[in-house]
């Protein structure tokens, strides 16, 4: 039988406040999808735009939450209170990264994982970094007609894909893109994240286009690459 | 050993019940048979009664969590065979990582939408029923 993970006081808290939030939303979430198959018979004319709105507005919290949940778990676990230095090959975290991918059923996504010795440590608590990369990443996934997060993504024919690979200077890319005519401003949790994975991991930001609607900042991660 | 030509039986372990409620609506309509437990020891105890071909377990469960379920199922060659998929709200990367140590075969994250529920039960255990005319006999 495998022991539970040793959890901090906030860790636990943290847990305990995502179960009470998710539940709830599971529900909406749930119930929406039941009725869009017409579990409860069809929906009329009238209730359809409702509803898609509705499901849209669940999907967005949705994903709001759990970059909030990150959030919050990197600024219990800051930096300066992590455990300092991780090894570049973390299996957990490519295990975690590939488990998110394959929930997605696009064919087009893929990742490769490398190591790269003589590279930098990733500073800080690696596992809280990985998390909330990967709510970033579900967020991508369940999100494929959407231009809002791209993570080193790639137009394509059908639209936006999501592609994590291997990029060819050491760092790992990712970015977003404020969709088409949606002031960056409103989507200010998502920079305040972008700006605050940069700083924990000492990457950094650019925004070759300038700052504003369409604009598509670059994270640029030290990050040394994990054994696949 | 004769193959069951009946529905696959999905066991739903979970203490919220407009979850049991979504899961089984969404299973049952795809064909499978669902059984419902709201506890930890009703679901070992349903399990070991008559193992069901996927398990759909969250992890906090009165009496006794999805984690002790699931090391006691796995721990049991007479239940280890049970597919399970984890699902839970308490979900973090050492969630998933524990889950797999744990022998378990899926994990999702709630919220998690009930046709993706379904497509990994679909992928875990095959379609509900074997396809008709098919000799399933060894």
């Amino acid at each position: 039988m495998t022991t539970a993970p040793v959890r901090s006081d906030e860790e636990i808290a943290l847990s305990a406040i995502a179960h009470s939030l998710r539940e709830p939303l599971q529900g909406v979430i749930g119930y929406l999808e039941l009725i869009e198959l017409g579990r409860y018979g069809e929906a009329g004319g009238d209730l359809r735009a409702p509803l898609a709105r509705i499901s849209a507005n669940a999907r967005t919290l949705s994903g709001r939450l759990e970059l909030a949940m990150g959030l919050m778990a990197l600024a219990c676990d800051g930096p300066e209170r992590g455990t300092g230095v991780a090894t570049p090959s973390t299996g957990p975290a490519a295990q975690a990264i590939r488990r998110a991918l394959e929930e997605s059923s696009d064919p087009a996504i893929r990742i490769e994982n490398r190591v790269d010795e003589g590279l930098p440590s990733v500073p800080g608590p690696t596992d809280r970094l990985v998390t909330l990369f990967l709510s970033m990443l579900r967020i991508a996934l369940a999100s494929p007609g959407s231009r809002h997060l791209l993570l080193h993504g790639e137009a394509g024919a059908s639209g936006a894909r999501f592609h994590v690979e291997r990029v060819p200077d050491p760092t790992h890319e990712t970015g977003f893109e404020a969709p088409p005519g949606k002031p960056v401003e409103e989507v200010e949790l998502e920079v305040t994240v972008l700006n605050l994975l940069a700083s924990s991991l000492r990457g950094r930001v650019e925004w070759p286009n300038g700052v504003g609607a369409g604009s598509i900042p670059v994270l640029q991660l030290p990050f040394a690459g994990e054994k696949p | 050993m004769i193959a069951s030509t009946g529905p696959k039986v999905v066991l739903l372990a979970d203490d919220n019940e407009d979850n049991r409620l979504i899961y089984s609506a969404i299973l049952c309509h795809h064909g499978y048979r669902v059984q419902e437990v709201a506890t930890g020891p009703e679901a070992l105890a349903a399990v070991r009664a008559r193992p069901p071909d996927a398990l759909v377990l969250d992890i906090s469960l009165p009496g006794l969590d999805g984690w002790a379920v699931a090391a006691h199922l796995k721990g049991d060659p007479a239940t280890r065979k049970t597919a399970i998929l984890v699902v839970t709200a308490h979900a973090s990367t050492e969630d998933e990582i524990r889950a797999e140590a744990l022998g378990c075969e899926a994990f999702l994250r709630k919220p998690a939408r009930p046709q993706r529920v379904f497509e990994e039960i679909q992928r875990l255990i095959g379609a509900a029923s074997p396809p008709a005319g098919v000799d399933t006999s060894p």
